[in-house]
């Protein structure tokens, strides 16, 4: 061979020599910080909640971190609030930066998207907020600190009836979460002998409800149930609600709560089932406190509830983690015997399924205020 | 069938909106025979600077609008000289100008977002209390009332400004054959310029109204020029009555449309019409074959 490929040749392998001896070296093990994958919507129109959420587990880090002992890293991912992406999210959290523990996903259809690919590898996937009922058995690694639909879909359901409504028209946004929820209502209401006179469906980005309704106000309703996820359509829909001059009862979900909704009138009247979050409680009032010293009054758009519940996650994951140390499957089997455990989202326990049960209250919306009603 | 008023002025509502921007649209690609994706930020621009003015400022709703659509004009011109004419001169395709434009699009979304972070706002504050309006068994809000207006005297501008000037029919000259133009001695890289500041203004417009309507957020010029260059296309790419025509067809056809299918099918109708027509009448209705 010539000149030029032998040279060609010893160059290359020398970068394979390298290459090879930096790759067999990796990273120091012991003592470089532990890293923790985060997933959620940072980007599109659930952006609010994936902001105030990603704020809440800064400021959890910050606070173990200043505990001093091994440091914890953050690698922020953004799921979009849907499975394509937040399960590209997981690849590169898992298979590039390594991580062996993530906080995500936010909205049900990241958890979802990401569940199967935690499963595989044997990564802890946490989820904060998450909600359907599908999470329950979507793996061995999965766990949330939230409960299920299944719980306050049925309560729901159980409430319209009990107040006389037979026959309820349901709209709802075609996400992961809340087509779980109105499935398990539906299912529930027509188990109790009630009928879904219709149910409609909008994409999230629509701004446009007024035909849908004008549907659903000539079938003539005793009571409507709505189930939005991303704030910006949701506070679009019941403000066209309004207008359209329903004044049907209304039911819905927590994403009532959120500021935006509470300050513009829009959920005025409406009942809904909410984990029992009580503001007033010492963890519940710190965190809320600290939250706002640092980043600000929690934003318009995001029910409180779910920046607490992320808090405590982080708080959970990285406790566990000083307790048993790195291996995941250590950590998976000491986040199933989680029991009443405090955390500004309330106490905390974790079924055999991964998942958190908490009680369901019923709340209704008057004056602007949140109040809770005994059925 | 007491439902068939409330559909008419449903469609009528949405016709209006989308007919800003077709309209908008459609006379900027006139002039220019590209498909200019960033149109749909500058609605975004004219709504948040809208929501600036109204909310920093404190100022009222008319200074309000008018702040919004001459900013979205600036801007709209801005992306003419810094992006499209640069390109243009070195005889870019009209797919590079149309990468382009999404280019300008997104960054303008993410500036947007970056400023005023991504959380969904309403106008509202700076209509008031509104009123409604009782056509038949139909509800409109006083708002509604004036994005039809603003449709209304948008194409009654047009109309006048295209066929009874002579600026008009410099643009119609434009439109029809720039190289040609340009022999004639028409300043096109002039006609070009207004054009683009009269488009992105109704744009601006459009973003303003729509806040009012129901709210702004960074990424809602996109669905906007979704609608509306499916309505420009319908109606007859390039002309500006068009515009119109197809965004009130397309309002009429979403909603009636959903009246016995179901509400998500939505968009699913609105996109079938645009490939019904692009296979079998691409110029439109009102389109000029070429």
């Amino acid at each position: 061979m010539n000149r030029n490929t032998k040279l060609t040749g010893i160059a290359v392998l020398i970068v394979v020599i390298l290459g090879g001896w930096y790759l067999a070296k990796g990273e120091p093990a012991d003592t470089g910080p532990i890293k923790i994958g985060f997933i959620g919507p940072l980007t599109g129109d659930a952006a609010s909640i994936g902001e105030s959420t990603r704020n809440a587990v800064v400021m959890a880090i910050d606070e173990v971190n200043a505990e001093g002992g091994r440091q914890y890293e953050v690698i922020y991912e953004d799921g979009k609030c849907a499975g394509p992406a937040s399960a590209s999210a997981a690849q590169k959290l898992i298979h590039v930066d390594k991580v062996e523990f993530i906080i995500g996903g936010i909205c049900s259809g990241e958890t979802l998207g990401a569940a199967p690919i935690a499963e595989a590898a044997g990564v802890v996937l946490l989820s904060p907020v998450s909600s359907s009922p599908d999470i329950t058995n979507a793996g061995d690694f999965v766990f949330r600190v939230f409960a299920s639909d299944a719980t306050s879909g049925s309560k729901m359901a159980e409430t319209t009836w009990k107040r006389g409504h037979k026959n309820v028209a349901v709209i709802s946004e075609q996400t992961d979460y809340s087509q779980a929820l109105r499935k398990v209502f539906e299912e529930r209401f027509k188990e109790l002998g009630g009928t879904i006179v219709i149910s409609e469906g909008y994409p999230s980005s629509a701004k446009d409800f007024r035909s849908q309704l004008a549907k659903i106000k000539a079938t003539n309703p005793d009571a409507i149930y709505l189930v939005p996820q991303t704030p910006a359509s949701g506070e679009v829909l019941l403000a066209q609600v309004k207008e359209s001059g329903i004044t049907t009862p209304l039911f819905s979900n927590e994403l009532v709560t959120t500021e935006s909704f509470l300050t513009s009138g829009v959920s005025e009247g409406i009942l809904f089932a909410e984990v029992n979050f009580d503001k007033e409680s010492p963890e519940a009032s710190m965190f809320l406190k600290k939250f706002a010293g640092r980043f600000g009054d929690i934003n318009a758009n995001t029910p409180p509830v779910y920046v607490a519940s992320t808090y405590d996650a982080v708080h959970l994951l990285t406790d566990l983690i000083e307790e048993h140390g790195t291996n995941p499957k250590r950590v998976r089997d000491a986040l199933y015997k989680v029991s009443d455990r405090p955390g500004a989202a309330g106490p905390l326990l974790i079924d055999e399924n991964g998942d958190a049960v908490r009680e369901y209250v019923l709340k209704q919306i008057q004056g602007g205020e949140i109040v809770p009603i005994t059925n | 069938m007491d439902i068939v008023p409330q559909l008419i002025v449903n469609s009528v509502i949405a016709g209006s909106l989308y007919a800003l921007v077709a309209m908008s649209f459609n006379l900027v690609f006139g002039a220019t025979r590209f498909f200019n994706l960033a149109h749909g930020s500058l609605a975004a621009v004219g709504g948040y600077t809208a929501f600036f003015i109204g909310d920093s400022l404190g100022a009222s709703l008319p200074a309000a609008m008018l702040g919004g659509v001459i900013v979205a004009a600036i801007v709209g011109y801005g992306f003419e000289f810094l992006v499209f004419r640069p390109l243009r001169r070195r005889k870019a395709s009209n797919l590079v100008l149309l990468v382009a434009s999404l280019g300008a699009l997104t960054a303008l979304e993410a500036v947007i977002a970056i400023l005023f972070t991504s959380q969904f706002r309403t106008l509202s504050f700076l209509a008031g209390t509104t009123g409604i309006v009782h056509i038949g068994t139909g509800v409109m809000t006083h708002v509604q009332v004036g994005i039809l207006a603003a449709a209304v005297l948008v194409l009654i501008g047009s109309w006048l400004l295209l066929s009874r000037t002579s600026f008009g029919r410099a643009v119609r000259a434009v439109s029809d054959d720039e190289e040609v133009a340009k022999i004639v001695g028409i300043n096109t890289d002039k006609i070009i310029a207004v054009v683009f500041i009269i488009g992105s203004a109704v744009a601006g417009l459009a973003g303003v109204l729509a806040g009012l309507d129901t709210g702004i957020e960074p990424r809602m010029g996109f669905s906007l020029l979704l609608k509306g260059v499916i309505a420009a296309i319908v109606g007859g790419i390039g002309s500006v009555y068009g515009g119109f025509l197809g965004a009130f067809l397309l309002g009429f056809a979403e909603n009636f449309g959903i009246w016995y299918i179901s509400g998500e099918w939505k968009d699913a109708i609105a996109f079938a019409i645009l490939i019904l027509f692009l296979l079998f009448r691409p110029q439109g209705i009102l389109g000029k074959k070429r």
